[in-house]
């Protein structure tokens, strides 16, 4: 996150917790050290395990109508956030994304790690390309 | 001192302080109230969302940020917590945590087994029988477990959770576990076990806390009972939520069969 960015309110934190959980390596399959951007607006969420998905209909760089199908953090981290399905539908306005791509060069697949609202909330859901590595106390 | 010491040392700090825990809540039979919606403390317990001044929240990725106390810094997982195996079964196990990508059970979805799946997310009880509910990422399960001393239930089938039967042993509720099936694993990087795997689990409230501890035995092929990691279980003011399906996507996506530890 840095500076110019203005996160989501979120009331509440519910802190509901898995128990087991699966590990695969993201950089398995997308490029964590690029991102990309685009707009559109967020068409369906699928509330699922392991990794909520979300679709955004958007534009390829060929101007095209593309539906991005976006993987994101697991239920439990959007819960323990305060984040719902809801949060993420942003209302059916335009949204701006920010993603890591799929490694298999696959148009319109990729892992989101921010969104900005029409109305300036902001989501961040992993660290961005670039950014300062979190340094633990 | 390693990060293991310096984790249980936190853990351990913790829970002392929950010597000035309110008073512990009991039932009609004079036991400890174990009923309601518990954060388990485990899988993403590292996770520290942060919510700034103006009620901004950054989930992952954010600059430092004052912890907790007890709390793990963000970002920073506990160490490794996992069984010993006999000598001739370290090569199975490694062989799977090479191949965990094709070979773990949960990322399939498929049932996570007991202890894996770890505390209960929510306790119902009864004077007769307890039961435990969960939302895990494999989706929802539950287990019952009724209270009879010295009863060994092998009801079914060999079973991924397991029959269950638990007794008082004053405040501490006991949970005996087995009849189990081989088809999931203890923990994470190819940690097998047999069908002739047995879980005891101790409950212990204090407060509006729960110190849970599982102790894993499987003779046949851990050189040792595994005693794992104490957690501790928190009161939540919530009802459970409808835990979501699980639903895998992504690993026909994956271009390699690299993966990340997670312990618990």
């Amino acid at each position: 996150m840095n500076g110019r960015r203005r996160l989501l309110v979120i009331p509440g934190l519910v802190l509901l917790c898995t128990g087991a959980w699966a590990h695969h390596s993201l950089s398995g399959v997308f490029d964590v050290t690029k991102s990309f951007e685009f707009d559109g607006v967020v068409s369906r969420v699928d509330w699922v395990n392991p990794h909520v998905q979300v679709y955004v209909d958007g534009k390829a760089r060929d101007g095209k109508p593309l539906t991005y199908k976006l993987e994101t953090l697991p239920v439990a981290m959007m819960r323990k956030a305060g984040l719902s399905k809801t949060a993420l539908m942003g209302e059916g306005k335009p949204v701006h994304i920010q993603a890591y791509p799929a490694r298999s060069g696959e148009p319109g697949h990729g892992y989101m790690l921010h969104i900005r609202f029409a109305d300036g909330r902001e989501i961040q859901f992993s660290k961005v390309p670039g950014a300062e590595a979190v340094t633990p106390k | 001192m390693n990060a293991r010491i310096l984790f249980a040392l936190a853990l351990v700090g913790t829970w002392a302080g929950a010597a000035n825990a309110p008073a512990t809540p009991r039932t009609a039979e004079g036991h400890p109230d174990l009923n309601g919606t518990w954060d388990n403390g485990g899988g993403i317990a590292f996770l520290n969302p942060q919510r700034l001044p103006d009620g901004s929240v950054c989930v992952q990725g954010c600059p430092p940020a004052a912890t907790p106390a007890g709390a793990p810094a963000p970002g920073v997982r506990p160490p490794p917590d996992r069984p010993i195996y006999k000598p001739q079964h370290l090569g199975k196990v490694s062989e799977l945590e090479k191949d965990q990508v094709k070979q773990d059970p949960i990322l399939r979805c498929q049932p996570p087994g007991v202890p894996r799946i770890g505390p209960p997310d929510k306790i119902v009880q009864t004077a007769r029988e307890i039961v435990f509910l969960y939302e895990d990422v494999s989706g929802p399960f539950f287990r019952i477990v009724p209270l009879k001393a010295g009863v060994v239930r092998q009801d079914d089938s060999p079973s991924y959770l397991g029959d269950a039967t638990g007794h008082w042993e004053g405040d501490t509720l006991v949970v005996e576990t087995g009849n189990f099936n081989d088809l999931t694993w203890l923990t994470d990087n190819g940690a097998f076990h047999s069908e002739g795997l047995r879980v005891t689990e101790r409950l212990v409230r204090r407060g509006n806390e729960i110190e849970y501890q599982a102790v894993v035995q499987d003779p046949e092929v851990l050189a040792e009972p595994w005693q794992m990691r104490p957690r501790r279980m928190t009161l939540m003011d919530r009802e459970m939520a409808e835990p979501a399906p699980c639903v895998e996507q992504s690993l026909d996506h994956m271009q390699d069969d690299s993966y990340h530890a997670n312990p618990r």
